[in-house]
């Protein structure tokens, strides 16, 4: 695990958010975190600590106690930590439970804590944040980060504290850890997990052989049950005895064989016996056949006879018959005949009444002709009129269109003209409103200007009159201060006279006759001051703090007269500078109102120059109204003129047509009509004419042919007796009458047929004869067989044949049997001796993984100590330097209970006093360097451990403060030395010579706002 | 003109926690005697005159009063510069109050880069004094961000250094830094901690007459025979033990051409590593004189077995024993005796980069002392791939 970047926001001391790049610290290897006790330094590592597992870097800090004390309660504790693991960067951002400020209402709200995780490893790590969180692999349940988390680094927080971060205070835990617990950290970094498996692998293969084992074993028993053996070597006996069976098998069947081939051929012999027998039978059933069948032959040659003579007469009896059918026909026709010419006779009749008819509308057609040639005069003179009617319509739409024009101008002139008449009158009141405004408001100011003058007098005025009040009042305190000083220098005098009599006696008490007066130096006091009593000095200082204070108020009464004398003076000669204008100012105040009462009611003064501007442009559009309604009036007058003059025309010319229609379209229609009616009559002549011709035709043509068929039929007569003569006289020289013919008729169709029955008895008749004569000769002197026996016979000797066969085939079954049994006894057995082998091999290997060995030790707690021996030996290249070659760690066995089976204890050994030590008694420096050797030692173990946990980074949190300068020096010395290229290490330190020596890192501040951190420039 | 090169002084260090005060107090007399006896005409400091930025008061004490001394009682300017042990502001603090004539202490790079100069019968010298400076503070001052580790740094102090020599002075420089081809040792801290280059060129100081550099702790030239470490004045580890240790006295001819000759340094008391079995090194202290055995000493036990309380029994003789090895162990985290007697219960370890296959067929030879057999072999890579494929589809 390789932080690159921490950033936390309101987090511990820190109040606001703090971004920390970790990478020039980590490219530095060995870099410090400093910064006064307080700051916040450790709460660095709580943060990341917090970020990777929801807790702090001391256990004792919980997630929920992490938000900054001084945090804007509406600013959310949060972490974010991006690191890299080998080559992927993953990006965590936590936030603990916390109160903050409620989205509604004021007052705290607890929100519960919230986790992501990102992937982030495409990302820049600049651009990594908020808006730009990576692919999510996790988010919202803290307890799904917090195990993908633990799985992807392979440890958990409590083996962090013990392997990658070493807490303030608690750094020699692994140290002076308990063997167990030792044993769990060294678990959680090494894939110790793998040996058990590896166990269990072990296990499984030797449960897995002793399942091969039985099975094997089980196989080759039913193989022996199968063959009935007691025993895999009875199985060549039995092999022999069923060869024997099989031998003795081959040769009955042999021997049935033979009989079976004999009892056959005696079946067949019978069968082909009987067989003759029973065909001479049939031969003599045909003869008999025949001879009854002899009479029906001889009637049958008689019918044939006849059948020859019917044929001969035949031809004329068809001739007669075909002549009659002939006059049959045409009787028919001639009825028809008959019939039609009928039918032309009524057609002629009618065609004739039609025609006549038509003949009778000559006159009517005549007339009609006559009227359409008068039509057609009546539309040459209309057409001829056209254009002067579409002159005169053109000329009708053109004075309505005037006349609307007309009046159109008529209302605008009149609209304009009025309009004009407006405007006027608006200019002038402008122009009188105007006048009167500029008068008044002269008045206005001259007014004003009066009363601002007698304002300014009467101020003046009043202010005189106060002052002059105020000049008399200020000379009565004048005068009182003038007396109240004479009294006060009067009385300081008393008091300073009074204070020299008290002076004096004090002195007189001191005298003495002989001693020198201390005033004048006389040796005697012939009169010594009496009275002492009364006031002393102080009166005289009192009374002299009275006089002050009187001098200085008349002084201030006196200046204050003269202040108030030069401000009525002032007053007064400004009074006077007003006085002339003063007088007219009676009355004003009225005038102003009346004045402003009038100006208000000529409201906003008017615009004289629009309103001129509005007459001129109205008056000029009044005149162009009226020009255009004249030009109006003109145009519609001549039009007027020219419309009458074109109705007049065309009346006239309507008077002069020969029918009285009212347009050319009218002419048309009627003559149109006229022809119609004229062209239907004309066909109807023509048609009834024609019609008349047609049936006088056909009338013709049937009385034709009725006259043809009345001669055919007479001829046909004839014909018919002629031949009905010629057959009877054939009948006669036949000797046949009509019924024998007839009777005749059908054999004399079929004579082939009855040639055909007769030849068939023939052939028969000589078949059978033949037969006679050979079956005859076959059968001679031979009886019918017993064939029931002979099959009999031959049914017994096949079953016996059977029954060998099935003996033999079984014998042969049995040698297969047993042959492939011992094949498959021969394999099991085999397989049977390999899972043995193999289960003794692989079982030894389980039992010994699995601690049932000499020394009771298993697999996995084996590789932890080989583990552990390595870490050992890692961490003695650093502690071995660090106490100058004094200490060595060494494995301890901790005793003989079952403690000892972990043997994962850690003595100090002293080359001093080549005796090994508990790690306990070191002193807290030189445990403090165990300590690190251990955790660096660990750590190369690890990184060393391909694919597993990676701990690129390890952080120290103090311990440095327990070393001497000499120490120190050695220890940064070999931590310089021995950091490794793969790996950086942190130290947070607030020991100045660490800074000294190990200048990257950070600076952490502290302000009063919350703290800082810097990156360290050396 | 004779100047007294040194450097290295790391005043206040310790060694295995034993104080070198008077170690160090014992040298400081040596470099007033040698000055005096040579009658230089100036002392230069090329860097690391305290150990720590932060030195004790003990180590404050004793290079103020040095300084004094030399002041007073001998002729020789005094040129010091800050090396990158020292905080720079602690060497020059009150350096603006001394003579200008015969004092130039520099310590941050603020200070300027002003030469002290010196004249002699053939004309002036001018000693430019460039102090150790860390990258930042460099960008700072020379306004330049493109300046990246040590050897940019010291080649900008170098160019503002040239151009304040005065025309036809001599010219001598002292710097403290890692010049191309030196050979380091264990006791010296790396320079660049920010990245960019350690090392700079000899040619860097072109021009210059005498380079009197500070840093490493052998004497040696490097690059040319007048660009010169006079290394440090006393071992700090016992990988220096045996190094004999010198100031280098530097000839100035009329020419500008430089002659050194070294100035031994006796120490108060040698580091020595002995070697052998406890009771060889027993046998040597009883013969050694009691002088002798106050060196202190670095024992490597070459006993194979359990001692008792060996540490112990070597302070009766050596009381400033200081370190222990036991040469069998050297190098090797396996085979320890466990505590109780109980003994080393676990197997060999080969290192971490046993492979799954490698423990398990070790821990079948621990708990049975036969190595699988082919057929067991084959059995146990079987069940692993089956165990580590799942891993892979968990």
């Amino acid at each position: 695990m390789r932080p690159l970047l921490l950033e936390l926001t309101a987090f511990g001391p820190f109040a606001t958010t703090e971004r920390i790049d970790f990478r020039p610290a980590l490219d530095a290897r060995l870099f410090g975190i400093y910064g006064p006790t307080g700051a916040g330094k450790t709460s660095l590592l709580d943060a990341l600590c917090f970020a990777l597992f929801g807790e702090s870097s001391g256990d004792e800090r919980k997630g929920d106690d992490l938000r900054a004390h001084r945090a804007d309660p509406a600013v959310y504790t949060q972490v974010r930590l991006v690191f890299e693991l080998g080559a992927r960067r993953y990006h965590v951002v936590r936030t603990p439970r916390q109160r903050v400020a409620a989205l509604r209402g004021g007052g705290l709200t607890e929100r519960g804590p919230t986790a992501a995780l990102f992937d982030a490893s495409d990302l820049p790590l600049d651009t990594i944040g908020e808006a730009s969180p990576g692919t999510v692999l996790v988010e919202r349940k803290v307890q799904a980060v917090n195990d993908r988390l633990q799985r992807l680094l392979g440890y958990d927080a409590a083996q962090f504290r013990h392997v990658v971060m070493l807490p303030q205070g608690r750094f020699r835990q692994l140290l002076t850890a308990r063997s167990d617990e030792r044993s769990s950290v060294l678990r959680g970094l090494f894939d110790v997990a793998l040996y058990e498996r590896l166990t269990q692998q072990l296990r499984d293969a030797a449960a897995d052989t002793h399942t091969a084992v039985e099975a094997a074993r089980a196989q080759v028993s039913a193989l022996l049950g199968q063959a009935g053996l007691a025993s895999a070597e009875a199985i060549a006996d039995t092999r022999a005895q069923a060869r024997q069976a099989r031998t003795d098998a081959v040769a009955a069947q042999e021997r049935a064989l033979a009989g079976q081939a004999a009892t056959a051929a005696a079946v067949r012999a019978g069968e082909a016996l009987r067989q003759l027998l029973e065909e001479r039978n049939a031969v003599l059933a045909r003869q008999q056949a025949l001879d009854a069948a002899a009479p029906a032959i001889a009637a049958l040659r008689e019918r044939r006879a006849v059948a020859l003579k019917a044929l001969q007469v035949r031809p004329a009896q068809q001739a007669l018959s075909e002549t009659e059918a002939l006059l049959g026909r045409t009787r028919s026709s001639l009825a028809d005949a008959e019939a039609a010419r009928q039918v032309a006779q009524d057609d002629l009749l009618r065609c004739q009444q039609a025609r006549d008819e038509a003949a009778a509308r000559a006159g009517w057609i005549e007339d009609t002709r006559l009227q359409i040639a008068r039509l057609r005069q009546c539309e040459q003179q209309l057409a001829a009129l056209a254009p002067l009617q579409s002159r005169l319509e053109a000329l009708e739409r053109q004075c309505a269109a005037d006349r609307v024009a007309l009046d159109g101008c008529t209302a605008a002139a009149a609209e304009a003209q009025q309009r004009a008449r407006t405007t006027a009158q608006a200019l002038n009141e402008a122009h009188a409103g105007a006048r009167e405004r500029a008068e008044l408001e002269r008045m206005l100011e001259t007014l004003r200007t009066a009363e601002a003058t007698a304002a300014r007098r009467n101020q003046h005025l009043a202010r005189c009159t106060a002052l002059t009040r105020q000049l008399a009042a200020q000379e009565v305190v004048v005068s009182d201060a003038g007396a109240a000083l004479a009294a006060t220098r009067a009385r300081r005098e008393a008091a300073a006279a009074a204070a020299a009599r008290h002076h004096a006696g004090q002195l007189a008490r001191t005298l003495a006759a002989g001693t020198p007066c201390p005033v004048c130096g006389a040796r005697d006091h012939p009169d010594p001051a009496r009275t002492a009593e009364g006031p002393g000095g102080e009166a005289v200082e009192e009374a002299d703090a009275a006089l002050d204070t009187a001098f200085h108020a008349l002084q201030e009464a006196t200046q204050q007269r003269a202040d108030l004398r030069a401000r009525l003076a002032a007053e007064q000669d400004a009074l006077a500078a007003l006085q002339p204008a003063a007088e007219a100012g009676s009355g004003l105040g009225e005038r102003i109102a009346a004045a402003e009462q009038r100006h208000a009611a000529l409201g906003r003064n008017p615009d004289v120059a629009t309103a001129t501007k509005s007459a001129e442009q109205a008056a000029a559009r009044a005149e162009a109204a009226v020009a255009a309604r004249e030009a109006a009036l003109a145009a519609l007058q001549a039009g007027e003129q020219d419309r009458a003059a074109a109705a007049a025309q065309v009346a006239q010319t309507r008077s002069l047509l020969p029918v009285a229609v009212d347009s050319l379209d009218a002419a048309r229609t009627a003559r149109a009509i006229a022809e119609g009616e004229l062209a239907t009559a004309c066909a109807a002549i023509e048609a009834a004419t024609a019609a008349f011709q047609r049936a006088r035709d056909r009338l013709g043509q049937a009385q034709a042919r009725c006259d043809t068929l009345a001669g055919q039929l007479a001829e046909q007569e004839e014909l018919a007796t002629e031949r009905s003569r010629a057959w009877a006289d054939a009948l006669r020289q036949a000797g046949l009458d009509a019924d024998r013919f007839a009777a005749a008729a059908t054999d004399s169709e079929d004579l082939d047929g009855l040639d055909r029955q007769l030849a068939a008895h023939d052939d028969e008749q000589l078949r059978t004869a033949a037969d006679r004569l050979r079956l005859d000769a076959a059968v001679a002197g031979r009886a019918a067989p017993d064939l029931d026996q002979l099959r009999a016979d031959d049914a017994a000797a096949t079953a016996a044949l059977a029954l060998a066969r099935e003996q033999l085939f079984a014998a042969a079954s049995r040698i297969d049997t047993l042959d492939r049994l011992a094949a498959q006894l021969h394999t099991a057995l085999g397989r049977q001796a390999e899972a043995e082998a193999d289960h003794g091999t692989v079982g030894g290997l389980a039992e010994l993984a699995s601690g049932r060995n000499a020394q009771n030790l298993r697999l996995h707690d084996f590789a932890i100590l080989a583990t552990f021996e390595a870490v050992l030996d890692a961490a003695n290249r650093r502690f071995a330097r660090m106490s100058r070659g004094r200490y060595t760690l060494i494995r301890k066995v901790e005793g003989h209970d079952n403690r000892s089976r972990a043997g994962l204890g850690i003595a100090v050994f002293d080359a001093f006093t080549d005796q090994a030590r508990d790690a306990h008694t070191l002193s807290g420096g030189e445990g403090f360097l165990a300590a690190l050797s251990l955790a660096l030692g660990l750590s190369d173990v690890v990184q060393a451990q391909a694919g597993g946990v990676r701990l690129e980074a390890i952080f120290i949190d103090e311990g440095f403060g327990h070393l001497d300068d000499e120490s120190l020096d050695i220890a940064l010395e070999t931590l310089r030395d021995l950091v490794g290229t793969a790996r950086a290490v942190g130290v947070i330190s607030h020991v100045e010579a660490v800074k000294l020596q190990i200048p990257a890192g950070f600076d952490v501040v502290q302000t009063p706002a919350g703290s800082h951190v810097t990156p360290r420039h050396g | 003109m004779r100047l007294l090169h040194t450097s290295d002084w790391h005043l206040g260090r310790t060694l295995a926690q034993e104080s070198l005060a008077a170690d160090q107090q014992h040298l400081l007399e040596q470099v007033l005697r040698a000055l005096r006896d040579t009658r230089a005409d100036a002392l230069i400091i090329a860097g690391d005159v305290f150990d720590r930025a932060n030195p004790p008061r003990e180590a404050v004490a004793l290079f103020a009063d040095f300084l004094r001394r030399v002041y007073h009682e001998t002729r020789a300017a005094i040129v010091v510069i800050a090396g990158n042990h020292d905080a720079p502001e602690r060497v020059s603090f009150n350096a603006a109050l001394a003579d200008p004539a015969r004092v130039l202490i520099r310590g941050p790079l603020g200070d300027g880069a002003a030469p002290l100069v010196l004249q002699d019968a053939h004309g002036p010298v001018a000693i430019s004094a460039l102090p150790f400076a860390e990258t930042y503070a460099a960008r700072a001052h020379f306004a330049d961000d493109s300046l990246v580790g040590p050897a940019a740094v010291l080649a900008s102090q170098v160019a503002a250094a040239r151009a304040l020599v005065p025309s036809g002075a001599r010219w001598v420089v002292t710097a403290h830094g890692f010049v191309a081809g030196g050979r380091g040792s264990d006791g010296e801290r790396p320079l660049g901690q920010v990245g960019g280059l350690d090392e700079v060129p000899a040619t860097l100081f072109a021009g210059a007459h005498y380079v009197a550099l500070g840093h490493l702790h052998r004497p040696q030239a490097v690059g040319a025979a007048h660009v010169r470490y006079c290394g440090s004045w006393m071992g700090f580890g016992f990988d220096e033990a045996d190094e004999p240790k010198s100031l280098s006295l530097v000839e100035l001819d009329g020419t500008g051409r430089a002659t050194v000759t070294p100035v031994p340094l006796a120490p108060l008391r040698p580091l020595r590593v002995l070697t052998g079995t406890m009771a060889e090194l027993l046998a040597q202290g009883r013969a050694m004189p009691a002088t002798a055995r106050q060196a202190l000493i670095k024992a490597v036990i070459t006993d194979t077995g359990a001692l008792v309380d060996p540490m112990g029994q070597l302070r009766t003789l050596f009381p400033h024993a200081l370190q222990l090895e036991r040469a069998h162990r050297i190098g090797s985290g396996a085979a320890w005796p466990g505590a109780g007697g109980a003994g080393s219960a676990g197997p060999p370890g080969n290192g971490p980069a046993a492979s799954p296959a490698e423990v398990v067929a070790r821990f079948i030879d621990h708990v049975r002392g036969t190595a699988p057999s082919p057929a067991e072999q084959a059995w146990l890579d079987r069940a692993l791939r089956e165990a580590a494929r799942q891993d892979g589809s968990d």
